[in-house]
């Protein structure tokens, strides 16, 4: 009898699951095991019925800015990279299909080559959704897959500088189902080109090339700003906007302070990873945590000229000087619980995290992982990763 | 192109996918789906708040390094992302030497209910837990699988690496096992 008991108590348990019948019911259906499956049944109702607690929201978005701290650093993948990667598993595996976007590179890559170089010159005004769109992506993967480490980070900050103007056309052709997207990429760019100004050799920027990363910084930040202004703008997309801006500062601050010399505090501020919050109310994590103090950021407001016609977007005023935006207060008592859509980035900030990083080996197992902040350690112990 | 919210409804496997070509958002779609099914999985096994963030961060740091870098596709991400949780849990308890995690009685969520049925109620999930506590191994994980994160059969068959028939026995024994726990009312030992 006891083979065939797990037999219908597993029956009986899919039975309950899926809904519809009663234990009672179910009950009568097999009355000889009925004695013994009768406190089974109950007692799986009990454990389901516990309540467990949820995480605390706050801990969610920090362990999120953490691990994104630590993605963003090998993030984004070179277009050969992408490429490689496409052939492996895509190609090979016959799921051809499910890579349009790849596919359409790829269409495009082979037209380029066909066409020469008008198609590539004709996708240079390409905004985000237009067929063209992947080759202007595709061309950047290149020059960046191609360039010299010193020339990185400049054509990360001029593709940074793209996707604001791309921004600024989606938003003036109200097409905002993509802005999100390609504030995220000028976030990523962002942070990429001057996590590689401050990684490349600090004698081979001029004075003169600093200038001109903090300036289109700082201008980035003022162009986005003004579409804060646009009534017409949905708040969701504001939202992303004042993300990119936040992102822009951090950035900036963290050029202007290698250009002051080395940064004493390491453990400077993490973001927390919410990125619901408008980036004004954005509290580090050693914030949230009550440990910090809150960072005033300078902000160098240049003089520009919006670059895209938004009619309804007032111009900026031209003033040359040095302002100081409103201070971001450390209450940590305030810290916004985060509705934990750690989605959308937040912007990577050089934090003294070490990180061993855990390498997966051929039977399965991986190394220890360590990632810990001044506020927070995560247990990091040798630990085995299932080969699914 | 895709956008934020399409992006959150694409199933595992579309994500995936997406992570393999460096879309960094698609593995914060993943954690956001995951983190707190996990991290209750891991709660109830360690009964600690501070020690199951510590590991339920743990276990997609491990998700990371393992997704990042190339590998053989999923055929079930859910299932596979419990079975490196349980590793985690297996290991944490190995290195601390624990054997009996003790649950708090603090830990268990009131919700707006009387006062008489919650305490009813913590007091039903403290027995249920002590009592899980002290079965063998792979009877926890059997029930903490199929009973507190709702895993169905087959998944949790395949974290446990093994075959639904062999779940099957596996889950009626730790469900008598359990039971026997329960009527005996010595959970102190």
């Amino acid at each position: 009898m006891s083979e065939k008991i797990d037999l219908i108590l597993a029956e009986a348990l899919i039975a309950l699951e899926n809904g519809g019948i009663e234990v009672d019911q179910l009950l009568e259906r097999y009355p000889e095991q009925s004695a013994e499956l009768s406190p089974l049944l109950a007692l799986t109702a009990a454990m389901r019925s516990v309540e467990l607690p949820s995480p605390d929201p706050r801990f969610k978005a920090a362990a999120w800015a953490r691990m994104y701290n630590r993605i963003s650093v090998e993030q984004p993948l070179s277009f050969w990279e992408r490429l490689r990667r496409f052939w492996q598993y895509s190609i090979l595996q016959f799921t051809f299909t499910r890579q349009p976007a790849i596919v359409l590179i790829l269409i495009a890559i082979f037209l380029i080559s066909m066409l020469g170089g008008g198609t590539v010159y004709a996708s240079g005004g390409a905004i985000p959704g237009d067929f063209l769109y992947p080759v202007k992506v595709a061309v950047e993967d290149v020059r960046l897959a191609i360039a010299t480490k010193q020339l990185e980070g400049g054509l990360y900050l001029k593709f940074a500088e793209r996707r604001v103007g791309e921004v600024l056309a989606l938003i003036d052709l109200g097409r905002y189902e993509e802005v999100e997207s390609t504030t995220l990429k000028f976030e990523q760019q962002l942070a990429l080109g001057v996590e590689s100004i401050l990684q490349a050799d600090q004698d081979e920027i001029s004075p003169k090339d600093a200038a001109a990363y903090d300036e289109s910084i700082s201008e980035h930040i003022v162009v986005l700003g003004s579409i804060l202004d646009l009534d017409r703008v949905p708040e969701t997309i504001k939202k992303s906007i004042r993300g990119a801006m936040s992102a822009a500062s951090a950035s900036l601050e963290k050029l202007r302070r290698s250009e002051d010399g080395p940064d004493d505090n390491l453990e400077g501020p993490v973001p927390l990873g919410d990125p619901t919050q408008t980036p004004t109310q954005r509290p580090t994590l050693a914030q949230a945590e009550g440990t910090s103090s809150p960072t005033a950021l300078p902000t160098l407001i240049p003089t520009i000229e919006p670059k895209s016609a938004i009619t309804e977007a007032p111009a900026p005023t031209a003033t040359p000087t040095k302002t100081v935006p409103p201070t971001r207060t450390a209450t940590p008592t305030e810290a916004p619980a985060p509705t934990a859509t750690p989605t959308i980035t937040v912007p990577p900030t050089r934090t003294a995290t070490p990180v061993d990083t855990a390498t997966p080996t051929d039977d399965g197992k991986t190394l220890p992982t360590q990632a810990s902040t001044a506020a927070h350690t995560a247990v990091a112990k040798p630990t085995s990763t299932p080969k699914p | 192109m895709i956008n934020m919210e399409q992006l959150k409804d694409l199933p595992d496997n579309e994500l995936l996918e997406r992570l393999r070509l460096g879309d960094t958002a698609a593995f914060g779609c993943l954690y956001d789906r995951y983190f707190d099914p996990l991290y209750k999985y891991i709660f109830f096994r360690v009964s600690s708040k501070a020690e199951a963030e510590d590991l339920t961060e743990e276990v997609f740091l491990k998700t990371w390094e393992a997704l990042h870098v190339p590998r053989a596709p999923m055929i079930n991400f859910r299932a596979w992302l419990y079975r490196v949780a349980h590793n985690i849990v297996v290991d944490h308890y190995r290195a601390s030497k624990k054997t009996d995690p003790l649950h708090q009685s603090s830990s268990f969520r009131e919700t707006g209910e009387s006062m008489e049925k919650i305490v009813e109620k913590k007091q039903t999930a403290e027995e249920i837990a002590r009592a899980v506590a002290q079965l063998e191994p792979r009877f926890q994980q059997v029930i903490t699988c199929r009973f507190i994160s709702g895993l169905s059969h087959a998944e949790t068959a395949e974290i446990m690496g093994l075959n639904i028939n062999n779940l099957r026995v596996l889950q009626y024994r730790a469900l008598r096992k359990l039971n026997s726990l329960l009527n005996k009312g010595d959970l102190s030992k």
